[in-house]
């Protein structure tokens, strides 16, 4: 079935043969002739409707750009109802004039997709599969033309349609960076928020008690009153800028320099000061390893690090606590053990501890910048920390930090 | 004599301001957590309470004056904290007459707004 409009392209190229011998019969030869004719025409009528009927569009053209043949598919896809319709652009993209390099060659195949543009405008894509062929001396080009518009034209809308995507991926990413900028940035207020309050409530509370002291001293004037006043006056003195303190150490949290110290001098360092800073009365168990364990450090840092620590059982235990303080190497890495008796962390709580503010005491003056701050420190010290702990059973401090190269040289 | 409950987690001030009052004529009782303020108010009832906010258990100060208040039918409470007023939220509207002392706050402030109360 041809649509409507179709063109048979080509005439007859066999003529009606039937021709008589001189005596009106025909003769054998003449049959044999004649019948190999028929059988040409029928072949060839088979051959041209299969042309006709064909999806795919086939012309012949000379080297200079004359299409000599074309089936009715190659017609319809440019939009002609006659080969002498055929736009002079159509015919150099056909027959890909200006460029035919080898007119000599007898096969030069090829294949690629071409953009036309039809007498009305209307885009059209095919594919050209055309080569060159030798036909009784003469150069001829030979093409296949296939629509692939509509290929062309779902794959340009894929493409169309993959850019909106990636469009709205990356507006939706947009947006979500900027939720959580704010996000980030409220959290920062609310932190900043109830880091004031925790400093208002922790630094007001012992210069309310000075003030109270001093009024007091000034209107007993006694002289032993007075002595006794001074030195609570001075305690709570230096707890305000303990309070300080440690939030200013929370607030910096910038690399501070860092020199190659024995991990074990420093621990035992901290551990004379927990006297100063403790007072719950501890039990403390010390095994350090008799092998240096150099690391790049700031001592105070690390000191602080264990003060915090151990004061942290300590405050969960105000009756006495039970800590056992380790060191020991693994590969190139120093490992603190910090193990206490006291009352465990619940697991519910266990990832929120080292949280800055985060405190299960905050009604008894907790800041819950203790263990922040040991994060922190261990973090720019390149070391991890793990918290392990069971209700009823304790908890373990595990700090690893790195060795430093000096160590390692040693011990290869 | 006008009895005066003093409730401060912080021992030394309340110690120190309990000294205070007693200089002035007043007797005085202490207590550092809110449990044991509600429990000493039930001997010694107090005229005037004077208590910290933020105590050590989970009965705060205004959780306080709201018991003693239920309890006496009214209570001239002074409140002081290291926080502002207006943290407190709502629910210092259901305690009696009451003054707010910012901390820090010297003996005078605290004696000035005790004087107020027992003027009334």
């Amino acid at each position: 079935m041809q649509p409507p409009g179709e063109l048979e392209s080509q005439p007859k190229t066999v003529p009606q043969i039937d021709l008589p011998g001189d005596d009106g019969s025909i003769s054998k030869e003449t049959l044999i002739e004649r019948e190999a004719l028929r059988r040409a025409e029928v072949l060839e009528s088979r051959l041209r409707n299969l042309l006709n009927n064909l999806n795919v569009g086939v012309f012949r053209a000379t080297l200079s750009g004359r299409i000599i043949e074309a089936n009715p598919a190659l017609l319809r896809i440019l939009s002609v109802h006659k080969i002498e319709e055929i736009a002079t652009e159509q015919i150099g993209a056909l027959c890909n004039l200006g460029s035919i390099d080898r007119p000599n060659s007898t096969i030069e195949s090829a294949q690629s997709d071409i953009r036309l543009v039809d007498t009305s405008g209307k885009e059209v894509w095919i594919s050209l599969t055309r080569m060159t062929v030798q036909y009784y001396g003469e150069t001829f080009i030979k093409g296949l033309v296939e629509d692939i518009t509509l290929r062309k034209q779902n794959e340009k809308a894929l493409r169309e349609l993959n850019e909106t995507l990636e469009n709205r991926v990356k507006e939706r990413t947009e947006a979500l960076h900027i939720s959580q900028q704010h996000l980030l940035r409220a959290e920062r207020l609310a932190s900043l928020g109830t880091l004031a309050a925790g400093i208002a409530h922790e630094i007001n509370n012992p210069l309310n008690s000075i003030l109270v002291l001093c009024d007091c001293a000034l209107r007993k004037n006694n002289l032993e009153f007075s002595q006794k006043t001074f030195t609570t006056i001075g305690q709570e003195t230096r707890r305000c800028s303990k309070i300080i303190r440690g939030v200013l150490q929370f607030a910096k949290n910038e690399q501070t320099t860092k020199t190659p110290h024995d991990l074990n001098d420093v621990i035992a360092h901290a551990i004379d000061l927990t006297n100063t800073y403790i007072v719950t009365p501890l039990n403390l168990k010390v095994d350090l390893l008799s092998e240096k364990l150099m690391v790049e450090m700031n001592p105070t840092e690390i000191e602080q690090v264990v003060v915090n620590i151990i004061k942290n059982a300590a405050e969960a235990c105000p009756n006495g606590v039970e800590v056992e303080i380790r060191t020991e190497r693994f590969e190139e890495r120093a490992i603190i053990l910090i193990r206490d008796s006291g009352p465990g962390i619940r697991q519910e709580i266990i990832g929120k501890v080292c949280d800055p503010f985060f405190s299960t005491r905050s009604e008894q003056g907790g800041t819950g910048l203790g263990l922040s701050v040991v994060h922190g420190i261990v973090s720019t010290h390149q070391g991890k920390l793990e918290v392990k702990s069971e209700t009823g059973n304790g908890s373990l401090f595990r700090i690893d930090l790195p060795l430093c190269k000096l160590t390692n040289d040693k011990s290869t | 004599m006008k009895k005066v409950l003093v409730v401060d987690d912080e021992h030394i001030s309340a110690t120190a301001l309990s000294l205070c009052l007693e200089d002035e004529g007043f007797e005085v009782r202490t207590a550092s957590s809110g449990r044991e303020a509600i429990e000493r108010a039930k001997e010694f009832i107090p005229d005037i309470l004077i208590t910290d906010w933020k105590l050590r258990d989970e009965i705060d100060g205004i959780d306080v004056a709201i018991e003693l208040k239920r309890m006496r039918g009214s209570m001239h409470t002074i409140l002081f904290s290291g926080l502002s007023v207006d943290d407190m939220g709502s629910r210092v509207k259901e305690i009696g007459p009451f003054k707010f002392l910012e901390k820090p706050c010297d003996v005078e402030e605290i004696l000035n707004a005790v004087r107020e109360f027992l003027a009334l």
